[in-house]
């Protein structure tokens, strides 16, 4: 198939869904027939996405089947145990159901506390790059530094103890210029989300298909 | 009743202006945008990474294809296929790490096409395109492995990203990576900002495929979007008017 | 030279250091509790008394669980103390369900094995209804039409046999809302297909870090209050008079912020320190 036409496909099916789920949002009342379409379409999606899981363990394998033929250094027996876990969590889920005991006992005793340290480990990175973020390198510089620093004592309970003012400050910070500055990031953002719609819509935008040159 | 009616005449008033900017670019007339640093950095990074013969890194987030977070995974995507270009071009490895499962054909399709357009065939190596997981954790395990591991000179955080953006964004800086991350995501922009050297911001992000393309007519359809922002700063002044005179006028009005 | 060596030093204190130290101060206060007064914020009084309002006699509270396992540590003792909340509530009907999140009923059972049932019973007053594939198509179909949805709860059972379902038709039937997320898909979609649209109380939990980025909507009082991380935790426990998890690691946050706070002053001593002392040095 020539290059024209693998775009030429792909933009026409997502001009039509795209007109569908706008049709279906504003004019669901109007135009009744619409919303079956819709909600089909939308399954289409979630089942699509649900075997696109398939591409995702056949590319696992053949990554770490790659890694354990060639004996790769310092990995091999990383992907030996990550294969074995993931076929293991696997059977065990699809012949069992997720309520099996020893499904429920591998996601209590082994993938949420794994999960909860991989987590944990936030607390060491924000201490890391708060450290080196806040200095007060310039007036702006400052006030980042100066709000961080009082939101965080907001936030701690021996903040109040320190000063009785933490949490005062500390509320008005996150009420009135946090909310201020979400409120204008979120409106450029959405604004800039539906630009890059219609851009989508009309097949001007391509780069998530690939570049054609 | 039609639902949202004040919000499909907004629509309307995007479609018209990005259409009629469109059509000026069409006829000739070149919009002046501004110049976004954080775009500029994206060659700088690849280049960085060239001269130190270490790979470059990129993740498009963790937003599906039909969530209400897609669009940010279409820009990603957009500067994925733009990076795999240039990296085909200087001829240094790019590793893919996904968290999205039905994105992986498009990234193999960009690579074949980056490689095509390039003229080396031989530069794809899907082994570079790695589906880690598609649960977050896991994935930030996966991709803070490969930026430990492979300590790549390059790293770009493009996409929609939750509680684990900090984890990716620190471990590219222990690894010594130029770091240039794009997010719409207002929970995480401050640490990407706090963090990484450029920072696409909010709809930044979403103009980079447009912007990175260079055509005049995509670019131009950006210069549309500022039309919105007027819209949205009229609609913010004469809603602070009314409500200083107690009117709630206009709120109702947006409710229909 | 040496005393620029120092300054120096202080702006950029190895992080292995920073980790350890970190470490240290998490565990002490965790082995050693300093018992430090905890005050309650207006944030989660607003959500404490939300709950209050709408969780009457008759009513339908549900209970969304949009989080992840490894959230549990921040999520876990949120979620236990409001959940805790509303099965203190006499004659209250509870829904649990997840639609965002495929583990959100297997963090939901983990959550209830911390709850006291106070006398209620599983399917007469409370169910688990379990994962709704589809995202927002779901939420919107669970709004429109609950019998067309859902057949069967997390166990199997049809709903016809659950009482606590019987009556239940639409969005419209439910009285409050409390939505636990940590990210997406989670409270926004829920704002777009239920909030919005039906006007339903909605309560929030959500994580430290996305705290910030939710604040609008309580301003904008789609939610009716909110409870932010470690911190709101324990300070919903200390409303619901039940200390737990939350309260056990109040007194880590405050040495942890403690200790950045002392980082984050002497990295600015270092900086100011040497650019002087450069300056001096022409």
């Amino acid at each position: 198939m020539s290059l024209l036409r693998q775009r030429e496909i792909p933009i026409g099916i997502t001009l039509i869904a795209g007109f569908l789920m706008l049709i279906d949002y504003y004019f669901r009342a109007e135009i009744p027939q619409v919303a079956g379409i819709s909600t089909t379409v939308q399954r289409w999606a979630v089942i699509i996405a649900a075997f696109a899981l398939l591409i995702g363990l056949i590319n696992i394998t053949r990554i770490h089947l790659n890694h354990l033929m060639k004996r790769t250094r310092g990995q091999w027996i990383f992907s030996v145990w990550c294969l074995f876990i993931m076929y293991l969590m696997i059977v065990v889920g699809l012949f069992g159901t997720v309520r099996h005991p020893i499904y429920q006992w591998l996601y209590t005793n082994i993938f949420l506390p794994i999960d909860a340290a991989m987590y944990s480990i936030l607390a060491l990175f924000i201490s890391s790059a708060a450290y080196r973020a806040f200095r007060a390198r310039n007036f702006e510089a400052f006030l980042m530094l100066a709000s961080g620093i009082i939101t965080m004592m907001m936030n701690a309970p021996i903040g109040e103890i320190i000063w009785k003012g933490f949490p005062v400050v500390g509320d008005w910070i996150m009420m009135v210029p946090n909310v201020a500055a979400q409120r204008a990031f979120l409106i450029c953002a959405v604004v800039g989300a539906v630009s890059l719609g219609i851009r989508t819509l009309l097949g001007m935008e391509r780069g998530y298909l690939g570049r054609e040159e | 009743m039609m639902k949202s009616l004040s919000g499909f005449i907004t629509l309307l008033i995007l479609c018209g202006s990005v259409l009629y900017m469109i059509y000026r670019a069409r006829k000739g007339v070149k919009p002046e945008i501004r110049r976004v640093p954080g775009f500029d950095v994206i060659d700088e990074a690849i280049g960085r990474a060239t001269e130190m013969g270490r790979p470059v890194h990129f993740t498009k987030g963790l937003a599906s294809l039909y969530s209400s977070e897609a669009p940010q995974t279409i820009a990603g995507l957009s500067i994925l296929s733009y990076v795999a270009r240039k990296c085909a071009q200087n001829g240094i490895p790019l590793i893919t790490t996904i968290y999205v499962a039905e994105t992986i054909p498009l990234v193999i399709q960009m690579y074949r096409e980056a490689a095509a357009v390039a003229g080396v065939p031989e530069w794809v190596n899907e082994y570079n395109i790695r589906y880690m997981s598609s649960h977050r954790f896991t994935y930030a395990t996966g991709v803070q492995g490969v930026l430990q591991r492979e300590r790549p000179a390059a790293s770009f955080l493009m996409g929609y990203f939750m509680a684990e953006a900090l984890i990716f964004a620190e471990s590219g800086f222990l690894a010594g990576a130029m770091q240039v991350a794009g997010t719409a995501s207002t929970s995480q922009t401050p640490f990407f900002v706090a963090v990484c050297d450029y920072t696409l911001l909010g709809d930044e992000l979403f103009a980079a495929g447009a912007y990175l393309s260079g055509e005049p007519v995509q670019v131009a359809s950006i210069a549309g979007q500022d039309v919105g922002k007027y819209w949205a700063n009229i609609l913010l002044m004469v809603g602070l008017i009314l409500s200083a005179v107690g009117s709630n006028w206009l709120i109702n009005l947006l409710k229909l | 030279m040496e005393r620029k060596g120092f300054w120096d030093r202080l702006q950029s204190i190895d992080h292995r250091i920073l980790y350890a130290a970190v470490i240290v101060v998490i565990i002490i206060p965790l082995l050693r509790p300093l018992g430090l007064p905890i005050t309650v914020t207006d944030a989660t009084l607003k959500a404490y008394k939300a709950v209050d309002e709408y969780a009457k006699p008759g009513s339908v509270v549900v209970i969304a669980f949009e989080f992840i396992a490894g959230n549990w540590p921040e999520m876990g003792p949120i979620a236990v103390a409001m959940t805790q909340h509303v099965f203190n509530k006499p004659d209250v009907r509870i829904i649990i369900l997840a639609m965002g999140r495929d583990e959100g009923p297997i963090l939901a059972e983990r959550t209830l094995r911390y709850v006291d049932k106070k006398g209620k019973e599983y399917g007469r007053d409370y169910v688990n209804l379990g994962f709704f594939a589809g995202g927002e198509a779901a939420m919107a179909a669970f709004a429109r039409d609950i019998p067309g949805l859902v057949k069967k709860d997390y166990y199997g059972t049809p709903i016809e046999g659950l009482p606590v379902m019987s009556g239940l038709k639409s969005l419209s039937d439910i009285d409050l809302f409390i939505c636990l997320w940590s990210g997406t898909p989670g409270w926004v979609e829920y704002l777009r297909q239920w909030q919005t649209p039906y006007g339903i109380a909605c309560v929030g939990g959500t994580l430290g870090i996305v705290g910030p980025g939710a604040q609008p909507y309580v301003a904008a009082g789609q939610l009716k209050g909110l409870v932010v991380g470690l911190r709101g935790g324990g300070e919903y426990e200390k409303l619901i008079n039940k200390p737990g998890e939350a309260t056990a690691g109040l007194d880590a946050i405050s040495t942890t912020h403690i200790l950045i706070f002392v980082c984050v002053i002497l990295g600015n001593i270092g900086y100011f320190a040497a650019r002087g002392a450069r300056r001096r040095e022409g």
